[in-house]
């Protein structure tokens, strides 16, 4: 019986070999996530224009958002609203802007209801103000794995899942478009939250243009949904640095009062925007005292007044007499 | 009492110069109660006085040594009210030196701001124009003295 395996099957068997290793070294599933963190944090200076809707069984709220971002640098700014909102992130502190004209200073931990989630991690977070992408992709998880190529929406992609103790993060990645995530999915104690996510913006591929995310209860039962819409997406060039600052976040505004600055981490007014700085906490900054009297003090008194008063003393009483009127008698 | 006016044209001329200074700073004194600088509701260190109130009251007592100034028909009472004003002031300055208040005199009140002067060059044209001001009336008040007494300064 001849046995010999021809020349040219030994030759596609190496080829194919090779390829297979390549493929697994591409698709290393620990580098899928760091792809995917890398894009979004070469993602340039940006300017979004965002729809954020919230539904529930009781509500449906809508609101629309101008969004400007530079890195972790982002502010978020409502437009469909007569109420000012306004938040902002300097690299260091959160200021909020609320509808009674006061600013907020707070950090990034604090989270209030306001949207100031990073843009970068559109689509892979759920819009927590904390949550990076390389946190949102938990790339730094104990326990990586591929767990195989799967379609969504039609589209091929891996399905990667990284595993704490605490949480597992299932991303549905394709590596060939731009990493784009499509599906990103939660699971904690506290619930599971799915993220799907479609692009559309061939000019701006870096975010998705819609992002629709459900939220279930530990027990599976639905909680809210929530849709991003980016009804316009583009690059904003170089954005200027005052751009982040309590002027940035005050710009434009036709302000009738003194804008109180408040640090609730110190819990007291830092102090009072007016005519385009921030001035001291007028009015509970203790008003100046007066000048203690002393020696000194009332020796120059003394000399002021005598000098004041003593020239028209003199003069008064050295003044010329009155002269005589018509009808008064002359002297005889 | 014209005649006056004919025999001591520098007196006059000195009178009218001294007046335009008067006015500028007393109005500039009046203007910076009304821009409401932070500045004004410190106290004066010598009177005690926050130097908004400070600066309405000498601010009108300048203007209206200015007016007598430069509508007097007479000599002798412009130029003892500017050696008045010219001794207060000066022992102002000194008893602000004395009790080691600012280095500069806010003088102008907030106008320096609003200007965008610097408080050196302010103050440094203000102990010119005092001296100027002193200088001015005493030996303005030494010729008229010389001529009509003491008794007959304030007739001229």
């Amino acid at each position: 019986m001849n046995v010999a395996i021809p020349f040219r099957v030994w030759i596609a068997a190496a080829v194919a070999f090779a390829a297979d290793k390549a493929s697994a070294e591409a698709l290393n599933p620990r580098a899928l996530l760091e792809g995917v963190v890398s894009v979004r944090e070469q993602i340039p200076p940006s300017y979004l224009h965002i729809r954020y809707t919230f539904e529930s069984r009781l509500i449906r709220r809508e609101s629309e958002y101008v969004v400007l971002f530079d890195g972790a640098l982002r502010y978020f700014a409502r437009t469909n609203s007569n109420e000012r909102s306004r938040a902002l992130f300097d690299g260091k502190d959160v200021m909020l802007l609320g509808g009674d004209d006061s600013v907020i200073v707070r950090d990034l931990d604090t989270q209030t209801s306001d949207l100031l989630f990073d843009p970068c991690a559109l689509g892979i977070t759920s819009y927590s103000w904390h949550i990076t992408p390389r946190v949102a992709m938990s790339v730094d998880a104990a326990k990586i794995s591929l767990v195989g190529e799967e379609r969504i929406n039609g589209r091929v992609c891996q399905h990667v899942r990284a595993e704490n103790p605490e949480w597992t993060v299932d991303a549905w990645i394709d590596p060939s478009a731009d990493f784009g995530v499509y599906q990103h999915e939660t699971n904690s104690r506290g619930g599971r939250t799915t993220m799907r996510s479609v692009y559309e913006n061939t000019a701006y591929p870096w975010l998705p243009s819609r992002v629709e995310q459900d939220s279930y209860r530990p027990d599976g039962s639905f909680m809210g949904r929530k849709i991003v819409d980016v009804l316009e997406a583009r690059k904003a060039g170089r954005i200027s640095m005052e751009t982040w600052t309590l002027g940035g976040l005050l710009q434009g505004l036709t302000l009738l009062t003194w804008v109180p600055v408040t640090d609730v981490r110190k819990g007291e007014c830092i102090g009072f925007w007016r005519d385009g700085r921030l001035g001291p906490p007028f009015p509970w900054e203790p008003a100046p005292a007066p000048p203690p009297m002393s020696f000194r003090r009332v020796a120059i008194l003394v000399v002021l007044a005598a000098l004041v008063a003593g020239p028209l003393v003199f003069f008064w009483l050295r003044r010329p007499p009155a002269s005589p009127g018509p009808g008064d008698a002359l002297p005889s | 009492m014209h005649s006056n006016r004919v025999s001591f044209p520098w007196v006059s001329v000195f009178l009218a110069t001294a007046g335009v200074v008067l006015l500028g700073t007393g109005l500039a004194k009046v203007a910076s109660g009304f821009t409401g600088g932070e500045v004004l509701r410190t106290y004066d260190p010598i009177l005690g006085l926050t130097l908004g109130t400070l600066f309405g009251w000498v601010g009108a007592i300048e203007v209206v040594v200015a007016v007598v100034c430069l509508t007097s028909r007479r000599l002798g009472l412009p130029v003892v009210l500017l050696l008045w004003l010219g001794t207060s002031f000066v022992a102002y300055r000194l008893g602000l030196w004395w009790v080691g208040g600012p280095k500069y005199c806010s003088c102008l009140g907030t106008m320096t701001a609003v200007l965008h002067l610097s408080p050196a060059t302010v103050d440094l044209a203000l102990k010119l124009a005092l001296a100027y001001l002193l200088v001015g009336s005493v030996v303005s008040m030494r010729a008229l003295v010389r001529q009509a007494g003491i008794e007959g300064l304030l007739r001229m």
